[in-house]
């Protein structure tokens, strides 16, 4: 019997004509190797810094202390990897995939991450087109083709109808705009599908423009997930400037406001409670001015003289100028939690997070414990927590910053693998908690075996911090001797030698 | 060895074993493009930590190419059931249809089923090399091997004498 199998096997295997070797495979590995080292470092200084915070708990019980609860439960993946190409996974035209943790676009397509299961769907988004940002300039400023609502079950991504280039009519107007889809019921609506379309709905297309300027950019949901706002350049005769719109996501209500680098001075309200502030000034850079922070009652924006935010139950003329003078606050990200404190990250004159009371205008610098090309801030997770995307170098990870001092101190959640796949990503907040940052997939018991899962070649966790379960002593003594043990198998990790089996 | 030395016996190595890894990794996915994908991204990790492997690399490299293709399978969960496109009764011996049906009969079996047979049959591998080439206990690996041979039996009833009776 095993000699006819194997007779059969062979035959199978024998009508396999191999692709040619590919001999870049050597420079690209030994690239991510060097990435990987910068990872395992930082995961080193996470265990430190959960040392220490074990330490602080012997004085003060720390209600914020990881849940000890390993089952596995929806949430962000631990490692977040790119997708490269098509990821070798079938284009999905049922889009009803369930709330995702993670949205992922690269130059050929959209993906999500299932948060109940960590699997990666290819969709087929209606109208997307994920070639308008293949542009590494554009992915460093962190502008992202697809953005997740807080709770992951709608994703937000710009699209636009037939290019010149492709109708070959030459220069023209092209029809573009936001477009959500619900990831329970996989339906797609066109925000402002049902109205006229007005100027700046529709986008002029020349040989001087930026091609990614085609689609809505900068798209953010309001922590609550009802609003959405978005920039666009349009380009109408003679007329050219960037529409700003908040829209109530799913009621087909928009609110446009546009202005141009010439008149910039905009803003107004929405409704006696909702409201939306343009900045005053002109742009920074032209990356520095889609809103900064857009909040359950309005939003803040960046501009060159400082920042504008309107407080609830006040009127156009209430709006406060945060920060005033040059480049030092030449903000790229920020976010205000529900008591008006506003965070906002800043790379000038190095790079460091601003606390701003709203209401007293009172600022303190935090300091950061590391040196980050780009950190964005992408949502509040807990009391005085922030979940943040952070690029350091090549690397990317994900990344808690605990802000109740000023010397910030940072828990490594998801190191971002991407591989050179030019991906970017967008995180659903709402899943990450202090307690439980981020989720291990990697454990998931196979549908069809009771057996124990099989090992998985490099695939550990990397940094998640889950561990102690609160302020006893003998959790404490395990929590530090599984720390140190912890960072020591990190260390000597770099140093195995491998054998064959 | 230097880093050069290195690159070159990385690529040499990738000349002289790609296809047959290859090979392999085509029983594993039944997909050529898969397979081809499986053996980059064990040849990539391989790389990555070519100068911490004692010995012959190529047993290393297996196990990546074996484990990545388990693990490749949790985390997508695409469906790899092949359409039962095929009505023909097969028949025993060297008839290619029998191997046609085989490769269809092969295709209806969980990944893990599928790797246990092609390390038991086509790489020749005891159950212990196949427990430990998996990291799972040689008790999995004969329940696995049970399990699959029942399977086959099931869904190709025409490849008894291919498969052999039931026990």
């Amino acid at each position: 019997m095993s000699d006819h199998l194997r007779d059969g096997m062979t035959r199978m295997a024998e009508r396999v004509e191999p692709a040619p070797p590919d001999l870049t495979l050597w420079t690209r590995a030994r690239r991510a190797r060097r990435r990987t080292e910068l990872v395992t470092a930082s995961a080193v200084g996470a265990t430190v810094f959960a040392l220490a915070a074990s330490v602080g708990v012997l004085v003060q019980p720390n209600p914020d202390a990881p849940d000890p609860s390993p089952a596995q439960r929806p949430g962000i993946p631990s490692l977040v990897r790119g997708v490269d190409g098509d990821g070798g996974l079938e284009l999905e035209t049922d889009l009803a995939v369930g709330p995702a943790s993670v949205a992922i676009a690269n130059p050929t397509g959209a993906f999500v991450v299932t948060a109940d299961d960590g699997i990666y769907h290819r969709l087929d988004l209606p109208g997307f087109d994920p070639t308008v940002y293949d542009d590494p300039a554009i992915r460093r400023t962190g502008m992202v083709a697809l953005t997740l609502s807080p709770d992951g079950t709608r994703l937000a991504y710009g699209f636009h109808g037939p290019l010149p280039e492709q109708t070959g009519q030459g220069p023209g107007f092209v029809t573009s705009g936001v477009r959500i889809l619900d990831l329970d019921t996989g339906t797609v609506e066109t925000l402002l599908g049902d109205q006229p379309l007005p100027a700046e709905y529709m986008y002029y297309v020349d040989a001087n423009d930026f091609q990614w300027a085609v689609v809505p950019y900068g798209i953010r949901w309001s922590p609550d997930g009802r609003y959405l706002v978005y920039e666009q350049v349009w380009n109408v005769a003679s007329s050219r400037g960037v529409a700003d719109t908040l829209v109530r996501a799913g009621l087909q209500d928009a609110y446009r406001f546009a202005f141009g680098s010439s008149a910039p001075t905009i803003h107004d309200t929405v409704g006696d409670t909702e409201f939306f502030v343009r900045n005053i000034g002109s742009y920074l850079n032209w990356w520095s001015g889609w809103p900064t922070a857009v909040t359950n009652s309005g939003m803040m924006v960046k501009g060159s003289i400082g920042v504008q935010f309107v407080r609830p139950g006040t009127r156009g003329a209430w709006w406060q100028v945060l920060g005033v003078g040059g480049v030092e606050d030449a903000y790229s990200s920020g976010l205000v939690d529900r008591e008006g404190r506003a965070i906002l990250e800043t790379q000038r004159p190095s790079s460091h997070l601003l606390s701003v009371n709203l209401r007293t205008g009172a600022r303190e610098r935090l300091n950061l414990p590391l040196v980050p090309v780009q950190v964005d801030l992408l949502g509040w997770i807990g009391a005085g927590h922030v979940l943040a995307q952070v690029r350091q170098g090549s690397e990317q990870n994900l990344i808690v910053f605990d802000l109740s001092d000023a010397e910030v101190e940072t828990n490594l959640v998801a190191p971002f693998d991407d591989e050179g796949t030019d991906s970017t990503f967008s995180f659903a907040t709402d899943f990450a908690t202090v307690r439980h940052p981020a989720s291990d997939f990697s454990q998931a018991a196979e549908d069809d075996s009771d057996d124990a899962a099989a090992p998985q070649a490099g695939d550990g966790p990397l940094g998640t911090d889950d561990g102690g379960d609160g302020p006893g002593a003998m959790w404490l003594v395990a929590g530090l001797g599984g720390g140190l043990v912890a960072a020591a198998l990190v260390v000597l990790g770099l140093r195995r030698r491998i054998r064959p089996v | 060895m230097a880093p050069m030395a290195d690159e070159a016996a990385f690529n040499d190595f990738v000349v002289a074993r790609a296809p047959a890894l290859t090979r392999t990794a085509y029983l594993l996915t039944h997909d050529h493009q898969l397979a081809e994908d499986l053996v980059q991204t064990a040849l990539f990790k391989a790389a990555k930590a070519w100068d911490r492997i004692e010995g012959e690399p190529e047993p290393y490299v297996r196990r990546i190419l074996y484990t990545e293709n388990i693990s490749r399978w949790r985390r997508r969960r695409v469906s790899e059931t092949f359409q039962p496109t095929y009505d023909a009764p097969a028949v025993a011996g060297n008839d290619p249809d029998v191997h046609v049906a085989l490769e269809h009969a092969l295709a209806e079996l969980t990944l893990r089923q599928r790797t246990v047979l092609v390390l038991r049959y086509y790489e020749d591998l005891t159950e212990t090399e196949t427990a430990r080439v998996l990291g799972i206990g040689v008790g999995t690996v004969k329940s696995t091997h049970r399990r699959a041979l029942d399977r086959l039996r099931a869904v190709a009833p025409d490849l008894g004498e291919l498969i052999g009776a039931e026990r």
